[in-house]
């Protein structure tokens, strides 16, 4: 049996909120969506989402902002799940490729699909203008196409592809 | 005259503290406080809400955190605002909006709250979105769309 296609989206709360649900609102109006894309979507604890989804899964933060020890533990508990729920929904669907603005839960999963060879998609966070932010970074590195918000991070991110602001 | 203040998702204290005890007479106060400790005696709050609209539709004039998600709707939305930075979080990401916003004049921003004062009729640029315009490309690189 074919499996069903899906796109992962991966959100976060706050302004990683805003973000996500601008980009599901304006693939939802694209000329291109004719058809509904599936989704399934990675959240952080606290976020409460409105869109239907196939699936949803919570994670913890991966840091404290507070405390070393709860991001250890945080970081050990969310890199176990992610790894169990990114291989049997790898078993399940066929998964297209992640799209994400943000926060960190994004690294690990990108990690799993990039090996799997499946397009990564990260738009960096719209609040940064001068300095790279830690999941940036990182995810500068993984994903297939990175786009900046603001033209000020051309600086920071020479290969970035400008997008505009969501 | 109406004034709104909002912290968005993270406590700002520091902020709500400061007008609740300042920045009062002939005011008309409404704030969002999050989760803040701090409770206001003197002006009307609460925690959150799913409307938050109404309420910036109701104010002559805005006091936000610099967090992207309210700045950009608020500006998006050409409104009154002033911008505070909210330096009680222990990371100073609100530091580069509220940069961006001073250098591109589109809204008073205070780093220190001695310095905040609530001036009316000052000239603001007005702000201009560039729209995200890299949606299809990103659709047909995941290559989800049906072939007809």
């Amino acid at each position: 049996m074919e499996k069903i296609k899906i796109v992962l989206f991966i959100a976060g709360n706050g302004g990683h909120k805003t973000q996500i649900e601008r980009v599901l609102n304006h693939i939802e109006n694209s000329d291109l969506s004719k058809k509904e894309i599936k989704k399934i979507i990675f959240y952080e604890k606290g976020y409460k989402f409105s869109e239907d989804a196939l699936r949803e899964y919570e994670f913890l933060p991966l840091r404290d902002k507070y405390s070393y020890v709860k991001t250890l533990k945080n970081l050990i508990l969310t890199i176990c799940k992610q790894i169990k729920v990114c291989v049997l929904l790898n078993r399940e669907y066929e998964i297209k490729g992640i799209i994400s603005t943000g926060p960190g839960i994004v690294i690990f999963p990108s990690f799993i699909f990039k090996l799997l060879n499946k397009k990564i998609i990260f738009i960096e966070t719209w609040s940064r203008f001068y300095s790279k932010s830690m999941t940036g970074r990182i995810m500068y590195k993984i994903a297939d196409k990175f786009y900046i918000q603001n033209e000020e991070l051309k600086q920071k991110y020479p290969k970035a592809i400008y997008g505009g602001r969501l | 005259m109406k004034i709104f203040v909002t912290v968005g998702t993270t406590p700002f204290d520091s902020l709500i503290k400061h007008i609740d005890s300042n920045i009062i007479n002939n005011y008309e106060i409404i704030a969002q406080i999050s989760t803040g400790k701090y409770k206001p005696q003197h002006m009307e709050f609460f925690d959150y809400t799913s409307e938050i609209e109404k309420y910036y539709n109701w104010a002559d004039i805005v006091v936000t955190h610099a967090g992207a998600g309210s700045v950009y709707k608020l500006l998006e939305k050409n409104k009154n605002i002033i911008v505070i930075p909210n330096l009680d979080r222990v990371d100073k990401h609100q530091l580069e909006l509220a940069k961006y916003v001073e250098i591109n004049n589109y809204a008073q921003v205070f780093y220190n709250l001695k310095d905040f004062k609530l001036n009316f009729n000052i000239k603001k640029n007005h702000y201009v979105k560039e729209k995200f315009f890299k949606i299809d490309e990103i659709i047909q690189s995941l290559d989800i769309v049906e072939k007809e």
